[in-house]
């Protein structure tokens, strides 16, 4: 009775459409973060926020670890170094506490011109880092932002109709199967 | 052909999928406004960058970074690998400070819909709340939504005549591909209707300058 095979295939598929998404949207482990990332010292420098306007004052968060650290020895620990930039000059980083990250603010003057404006560290123990620090005025857009990257270039329903919508499909091949596993036609003959 | 032994344990996992999606839809439409208990304060005119934007009725809880222009004059949108993230335009207000404070959002990526993907079914009344780097969340109510080709958007868009409003815009229209992605932008208006902070013990915490940022 190929009526009957088509509601169970439409119901298999169905199932599968509702379950891939919640299994695909499990969170996946991290393979960038942990060890990888730690084994391999190097000095970093960020700045935070890396976009802003003349005369706001920007955190600055770097390390000159040289190597690792498994152990609490403390004496090769680096307490300060230099972060320079056109945007600001230069400003001293230190540790603070028992942190081995070096951390200092810097103040981008108000006259500074818009841009990207490299920042450096430069380590005591020669090893350095750069970053970028970008500089706005503040102004009027002149276009409308790109927004988009094409995945659905046709659109689609927002999720909310597309979860509705599910459910109810869901429920009703539910209960279209329920109801025909008790039917008393069983044993449908050959496909 | 035998009754396929699969039946009843599918017609029961198909039951319970439905129930869950539904479940989550109206999870969705339910959960709006302020989730925490926290005082209440005046919306601030510090200019303090947003650092996240919730919109609970669209279930968009997002990250939020400052952005300047591109080489067109456009706000810069998130790279494409951070398609989750949000990005506020640094050029103009912080969210709280009159004027129309802009925080764009991709519509989606190459792969699937991202995080403003769903900004055509907000409408007026809706809730977005934008937390500060301050620890403020100003809450927003939503008065208009609009389409606007994107070489054309109005100035009404970076513009506000009052006090504190918002604007959320992404992409819409046809897909043209290059530099420009869709023809379209949809501008979500918003103004602001009140601030509260999370967490916080009490009203005498409001007016504190704790936690700013240094010299």
């Amino acid at each position: 009775m190929p009526e009957s095979r088509h509601l169970e295939w439409f119901a298999a598929s169905i199932m599968v459409a509702i379950v891939a998404p919640v299994v695909a949207a499990a969170p996946a482990p991290d393979a960038q973060s942990g060890l990888a990332a730690q084994s391999q010292p190097q000095a970093f420098i960020e700045v935070n926020p890396d976009t802003i306007r003349p005369g706001e004052t920007i955190a600055i968060v770097a390390s000159c670890d040289d190597k690792k650290h498994d152990d609490d020895d403390d004496d090769d620990k680096i307490t300060s170094a230099k972060a320079r930039s056109r945007a600001f000059g230069e400003v001293e980083l230190t540790t603070r506490g028992g942190s081995r990250l070096l951390t200092g603010s810097a103040h981008i003057p108000s006259d500074t011109e818009p841009g990207t404006y490299a920042v450096n560290l430069r380590c005591p123990n020669a090893l350095h880092a750069t970053t970028d620090l970008k500089v706005v005025l503040p102004a009027k857009p002149t276009m409308g932002p790109a927004t988009g990257g094409g995945g659905e270039a046709t659109g689609g329903p927002p999720t909310v109709l597309l979860s509705v919508a599910g459910g109810v499909v869901a429920l009703a091949l539910g209960a279209a199967l329920l109801v025909r596993g008790h039917s008393p036609r069983r044993g449908a003959g050959p496909a | 052909m035998a009754e396929p032994a699969w039946r009843l344990p599918a017609a029961g996992l198909l039951i319970i999928a439905g129930v869950f999606a539904l479940g989550l839809a109206g999870g969705m439409l339910l959960f709006d406004g302020p989730a925490g208990r926290g005082s209440t304060v005046p919306v601030s005119q510090r200019p303090d960058a947003p650092v996240r934007i919730t919109i609970g009725q669209l279930g968009v809880d997002a990250p939020v970074r400052p952005v300047g222009l591109d080489d067109r004059g456009a706000i810069d949108a998130p790279p494409l690998d951070r398609a989750d993230e949000a990005a506020w335009y640094v050029g103009g207000p912080a969210p709280g400070q009159d004027g129309a404070a802009v925080i764009v959002g991709h519509v989606d990526d190459a792969d699937g819909p991202a995080v403003f993907h769903d900004l055509p079914a907000l409408a007026p009344g809706s809730r977005v709340e934008v937390t500060r780097r301050d620890g403020d969340r100003v809450v927003f109510e939503v008065t208009a939504v609009r389409t606007y080709p994107k070489e054309h958007l109005p100035a009404e868009v970076y513009d506000a005549a009052g006090g504190p409003e918002l604007r959320l815009i992404t992409c819409g229209g046809e897909w043209i591909g290059g530099d420009v992605g869709y023809e379209d932008n949809i501008v979500v208006f918003a103004t602001a209707v009140g601030a509260d902070r999370p967490g916080a013990p009490g009203a005498a915490d409001a007016v504190g300058v704790g936690g700013g940022g240094g010299p």
